[in-house]
């Protein structure tokens, strides 16, 4: 089965959000949504599954967590020296390390959760799909197959498309 | 305003800098060639030349350190708190806070540094064991501050670049000129994409969550540097709260210190405007009163207590030799701020900005009065009237230093860098 690409351009993130629910309950093809902001109208109109990005940054957290606590405490009993009068293994700074490195851990793994959950870097491509949707303008990306095509076109038409542009 | 002029406006101050621009870039460069200078006199001449002398061995340095430290919270407090809390008009000033904070965090880390007696063994402070096997003291303040700090200025380059991210990919699709490969090197290769945004939507959530704990941590382990010793003046349960409530005082005075002058450089008047200085001002003179009270508990606690030391460095605070600065800073932090609970003067920038610089100066000199006003009024009598410490010329450059290294981070950035958060101006757009 041969797929053909439809790029729909859109004035407001309402039109694309409208253009994707269209596409998407009649099953034409796979729809992708690109915005220069959050839109909560194109976010809204594909319902995702929550964010894995939470369960890298509560890993991240665990680990950076339990380093914080047996890195030091492993330090202290290896050559437990009597400093200012403290206890060797003494449990204020190991809560204190603990908490720091448990924050440190969540967003450093967070950060590469989202890394990997949004597909990036992309560093060989400039500047993906169309410049404008990083401005002002907001696009609907259909792949279907090519007997869908004219079905899409309506679709995207319809929604108030104010540009369509056929990939072939 | 529609999202296409939000974006020319906006990148529109990222254009070629005008004669303001390069003659302030000129004078911070110069301040900061005498910072180094100064600095580099002080390792080939030794730590003697800075002006401690016994009981007086933490001073200027770590008076700054403080304060610097202090100034990086109101980026966590203006753009985490205030997103958590879903408050609109963060949008205009969260970018300039954040780099902010990110700035002050950097130029607050080198004075534990140069405060070192030698320090290019500054890599000490990591956690590696030494020929003898002994790791570092873990039990030891100086450690937790390290590994606050860095944990902190990790997590804000991340908040930072994460909230930068969408707008780096703007500029590059926009700007054409020699930052271009920088654009597109740093934006990661970012589409705009609705996967993208609904990860991002979390992470920036959950960054904003982090930090907001994070930043009153850190400050609260400056703070045991000072309370984990027995020293009258320092030995306080309040001082965590004490320093984090100080922290985004200093913090939201420098960010309108920056902002006002910003918002006319740049041209930015329609994004940065009256109602973000009012609420500001209003955030002000609420820390303002905070900061009155904890004053107020610190003498009360010193009284109540019925600890003679106590009371005595207390009572020379006020009285003694340092007695100028310390009503000095009383007055800036606590009836300088007051002056905002008008509206008219909240509402007009020369007033608020003679008000945001008489908070840090108060703030400064208050972390000078904590550090040094108590070394000098320590368990022994001997000391309390035989030394009155004062900067030496080393000590002033390098904190005059600082301040231009600061000042010129901020400048180059918001040059380089869209200095307010186009992505979130857009989404106010298209909600409305």
């Amino acid at each position: 089965m041969s797929k053909t690409t439809l790029l729909g351009v859109y004035k407001s993130g309402t039109q694309a959000a409208a253009a994707m629910t269209a596409v998407r309950e009649k099953q034409l093809g796979v729809v992708d949504a690109y915005s220069p902001t959050a839109d909560a109208a194109i976010l809204g109109a594909r319902p995702r599954p929550a964010s894995a990005v939470r369960l890298f940054t509560l890993l991240g957290g665990i680990i950076g967590c339990v380093i914080g606590v047996t890195f030091p405490a492993y330090t202290m009993t290896t050559w437990p020296l009597i400093v200012g009068g403290k206890p060797p293994l003494s449990f204020p700074p190991l809560v204190i390390i603990g908490f720091e490195l448990m924050m440190l851990g969540a967003a450093l793994s967070g950060f590469v959760g989202f890394l990997v959950m949004s597909r990036l870097p992309r560093l060989q491509e400039g500047s993906p799909t169309d410049r404008r949707f990083t401005d002002d303008m907001f696009g609907v990306l259909v792949t279907c197959a090519t007997e869908n095509h004219a079905e899409v076109l309506v679709c995207l038409e319809r929604s108030g498309a104010s540009e369509i542009i056929d990939g072939g | 305003m529609t999202l296409s002029s939000t974006t020319d406006d906006i990148l529109r101050a990222l254009g070629r800098p005008g004669a303001a621009y390069f003659t302030a870039l000129a004078c911070l460069l110069a301040i900061l060639a005498l910072g180094i200078f100064a600095f580099a006199y002080q390792v080939r001449f030794g730590l003697g030349v800075a002006g401690y002398q016994p009981p007086i061995l933490w001073a200027v340095y770590i008076t700054n350190f403080v304060f610097w430290i202090g100034i990086t919270h109101s980026g966590t407090l203006i753009s985490a708190v205030l997103f958590l809390l879903r408050a609109r008009w963060r949008t205009g000033v969260a970018r300039a806070s954040e780099a902010m904070t990110v700035f002050a965090i950097m130029t607050g880390a080198l004075f534990p540094i140069i405060h070192l007696g030698r320090p290019w063994l500054f890599y000490w402070l990591l956690p590696f064991p030494n020929e003898r096997h002994l790791w570092v003291n873990f039990r030891s303040p100086i450690i937790w501050d390290l590994f606050a700090i860095l944990a902190y200025l990790t997590v804000s380059i991340i908040f930072l670049y994460v909230g930068l991210l969408p707008d780096i990919a703007t500029a590059r699709d926009k700007i054409r000129d020699w930052r271009r490969p920088i654009y597109r090197l740093l934006s990661l290769g970012w589409s705009g994409s609705d996967r993208q945004w609904w990860h991002y939507n979390s992470l920036y959530g959950l960054l904003a969550a982090l930090a907001v704990p994070l930043a009153v941590s850190v400050h609260s382990i400056v703070s045991w540097d000072f309370a984990t010793t027995l020293l009258p003046g320092w030995h306080s349960t309040i001082f965590a709260p004490y320093f984090v409530a100080g922290a985004i005082f200093s913090g939201v005075a420098m960010m309108i210190t920056l902002l006002i002058p910003m918002r006319s450089l740049l041209g930015l008047e329609s994004y940065i405007r009256v109602h973000h200085f009012d609420n500001l001002g209003k955030l002000l003179v609420a820390m303002s009163l905070v900061m009155s009270y904890s004053y107020g508990m610190e003498f009360f606690v010193a009284w109540y207590s019925g600890n003679l030391f106590e009371q005595a460095t207390y009572w020379a605070r006020v009285t003694g030799q340092y007695a100028p600065l310390t009503w000095t800073m009383l007055v800036c932090n606590t009836l300088v701020p007051l002056t905002l609970i008008s509206k008219r003067i909240r509402t007009h920038f020369g007033a608020l900005f003679s008000v945001a610089i008489l908070v840090n100066v108060g703030m400064w000199l208050e972390r000078y009065v904590i550090v040094v006003s108590s070394l000098a009024h320590d368990f022994n009598p001997a000391n309390w009237t035989s030394t009155l410490y004062h900067p030496t010329w080393v000590e002033a450059a390098i904190t005059a230093g600082s301040f231009a290294l600061f000042f010129l981070l901020f400048l180059l950035f918001v040059k380089l860098f869209p200095p307010i958060a186009m992505n979130e101006i857009k989404e106010g757009i298209e909600a409305t």
